[in-house]
């Protein structure tokens, strides 16, 4: 699928990420809020009733101690005490009986129940208008009295809503902090795909093949992402280099042909005779047959070196095609007074294309017959290594220069010594490049005048 | 004998025509793949040169078409393509021979006679003779004016080679797939000093010439 437009894509995904994130921060922050008032609230509310709980015990000893009297004295001792205190007698009566200001609403009906209705002797009661909460602590006496301490929830609420209204504004920094993180988490999520879609936009947009991204080594997993990115960036650039290379040799090379091809042609045309004619067809012909082999040898050299060579790699014991090669070449050394010796043993498997591999040999066994002169020796050699097998390719020929070994494999490279024989110069290239599609490599040792000795190793 | 060409292109078709008619064949052109097929499924043809990329039914499906209508007459694939798999391909749907753009007719001519005798089913000959040279291939003898010849064995083997296309040019290409079993035209004399070679032993010493060179082209062996 071909994106349009991949920044506005990312643009969406970072919007999704900050927002989930966003999201994520602010749902926990109020859980651990809930939690932490739910906390803070059932505290206060364990203070407020032990406070009272430790009155009533007080009043309990005061008065079983000293007798209504002196309870009565403490209980109004204090008049800003806000406490509601009773004491009731046995038969219903209430000698002390003190009702702060805040008091003044409550429902006396609603005390004398809450005598009954309590639980763990705590009861809740509301005022005649049902707006304040009271709580009334009833502790029944030994002599059959009762003693009440109640007390307004009213403070205990005004802390607890204070401290809910400190909550509801702590939720705005919250959502803001959250937002703040999703945008840096997005922020270094999406920076490195967005800088590959940077680089992949002025490869697209300006063609340009050599831009790579540039390696952070902060994060393992965006630094993967980068390399292999770059691996195959990296890949894609020799196969165009290759293409290019390609079509700017056949180009090249193809125009001295065509050039021959069609010049023959124009003075045939303006000749007369039919021998001259017949002549130049014949030379047509020939030209066309020489661009024809250049073209297929150009672009199996270019294939290989590109790696697009189609290769049907099985495992062979190249013994016999050595064999067949040297058979193929017996009449043309027999011919030019060449003995051509072989040392290998009968079995050498090594996994190759075999007719790719007999190529590689016919064109080296070729071009040692080629150079060297009559009655010298050629020697194919092989032997099987741990890892490789090589095979060796040795000539008593004219050997070649120091400074033109760097170029032997060059595409249409001819030594000085070479410009006479036959051939196109595209020999060797082909060699070195199918041996390296095979992962192998070639080598050349040479001594001007005593000969040279081309190898080439084949990884098992 | 009647050949089938299936060729798009005009000029291609008109030289294959031509050359085959020169040859003494009898010729029909399709242009494109439907009317090849057409003509292939109605007309009985001895063999088929059919091209790969064709208008309205590719070369292909042409082929796999024939076959599945139980025609076996021998078709020869041409293509642009070199690839080892789309030879294979070919020949796997049901190609006998395949032959990469650009070719040299003499090439196709000496391919197409190999097809038609192949699918003849007739039984090569064991002795062979051209004018005063004669081979016997069982006991691998070859006589010239009565004297007797030593060859030897690829030597033998382009000289039979030689003699069963008598009088038509084989190019350097068959020689060496011929002889050598051999599928791709390595930058080599090796051909060259072959037929040097079997010149020497047949014609050196006689006055009529029966090799010639045809310049650009191969060889052939006749009587001039």
């Amino acid at each position: 699928m071909f994106l349009k437009n991949p920044k506005l894509l990312l643009k969406s995904n970072s919007f999704k990420l900050i927002t989930w994130y966003t999201v994520f921060f602010v749902l926990s922050s109020l859980a651990i809020n809930i939690y932490a008032y739910t906390v803070i609230s059932s505290f206060i509310y364990e203070q407020s009733r032990s406070e009272v709980e430790e009155d009533i015990l007080e009043l309990e000893e005061i008065y079983e101690e000293s007798g209504i009297e002196a309870l009565r004295l403490d209980v109004f001792e204090d008049e800003n005490d806000p406490f509601f205190v009773r004491f009731i007698t046995k038969e219903g009566v209430s000698p002390v009986l003190r009702i702060p200001q805040e008091w003044e609403n409550v429902n006396p009906g609603y005390v004398e129940l809450s005598i009954l209705h309590s639980e763990d002797g705590w009861a809740y009661i509301g005022d005649v208008r049902d707006e304040e909460e009271y709580e009334i602590r009833t502790l029944l006496l030994a002599d059959g009295s009762a003693l009440q301490i109640g007390q307004t929830m009213e403070k205990r609420e005004g802390l607890l809503s204070k401290i809910r209204r400190v909550y509801l504004f702590a939720i705005i920094p919250i959502v803001l902090l959250g937002y703040i993180g999703g945008l840096l988490i997005a922020d270094r999520a999406l920076n490195p795909i967005k800088r590959l879609i940077n680089t992949l936009e002025s490869i697209v947009t300006d063609a340009k093949i050599d831009v790579r991204v540039p390696e952070e080594h902060t994060d393992k997993l965006h630094d993967e992402l980068i390399s292999l990115f770059n691996t195959m960036l990296d890949k894609i650039e020799t196969l165009i280099n290759g293409m290019r290379n390609v079509l700017d040799n056949v180009a090249h090379d193809l125009r001295t042909p065509m050039t021959r091809l069609r010049g023959t042609a124009e003075v045939a045309l303006q000749s007369e005779k039919s021998e001259d004619l017949h002549e130049a067809l014949v030379d047509c012909i020939e030209e066309s047959e020489r661009i024809q082999i250049m073209l297929d040898t150009l672009m199996d050299v270019s294939e290989a070196e590109t790696g697009s060579l189609k290769l049907n790699p099985e495992k062979i014991n190249v013994a016999p095609v050595i064999d067949d090669v040297v058979d193929l070449y017996s009449y043309v050394a027999e011919e030019k007074d060449i003995s051509v010796h072989t040392g290998f043993p009968k079995e050498l498997y090594v996994t190759v294309d075999r007719s790719r591999i007999r190529q590689v040999l016919a064109n080296l066994l070729d071009n040692a017959i080629k150079y060297t002169p009559s009655g010298g020796r050629v020697d194919i050699e092989a032997i099987r290594g741990e890892k490789e097998v090589r095979i060796t390719v040795k000539d008593t020929g004219v050997g070649i220069s120091v400074n033109e070994l760097d170029n032997i494999w060059d595409r249409l490279y001819r030594g000085d010594k070479s410009r006479s024989e036959r051939g196109l110069g595209l020999g060797l290239s082909l060699v070195k490049a199918i041996v390296g599609a095979h992962k192998g490599y070639v080598e050349v040792l040479s001594k001007p005048g005593a000969g040279s000795s081309f190898s080439v190793h084949l990884p098992v | 004998m009647r050949v089938l060409v299936i060729e798009d292109d005009k000029k291609i078709a008109s030289f294959i025509r031509n050359g085959l008619k020169q040859a003494g064949f009898a010729v029909d052109v399709a242009y494109d793949g439907e009317e090849g097929l057409n003509l292939a499924l109605h007309e009985p043809y001895d063999a088929a040169v059919v091209d790969i990329m064709l208008p309205l039914l590719g070369g292909l499906s042409v082929i796999e078409e024939l076959r599945r209508s139980k025609i076996n007459t021998p078709v020869i694939i041409l293509s642009a393509k070199r690839t080892v798999d789309d030879r294979v391909k070919g020949l796997e749907i049901g190609g006998d021979d395949y032959l990469t753009k650009p070719f040299s007719f003499s090439e196709l001519l000496a391919r197409i006679y190999a097809l038609i005798r192949r699918s003849s089913g007739a039984a090569e000959s064991t002795r062979l003779s051209v004018g005063t040279l004669s081979m016997d291939i069982l006991n691998r003898e070859v006589i010239r004016d009565d004297k007797k010849i030593n060859l030897q064995p690829r030597e033998f083997a382009l000289l039979e080679y030689l003699m069963r296309s008598a009088g038509r040019v084989l190019s350097k290409t068959l020689i060496m797939e011929h002889v050598y079993d051999y599928n791709f035209d390595p930058q080599t004399n090796v051909v060259d000093v072959l037929v040097c070679r079997l010149r020497n032993k047949i014609d050196k010493d006689f006055e009529k010439k029966i090799i010639h060179t045809i310049r650009g082209v191969g060889y052939v062996l006749k009587e001039s």
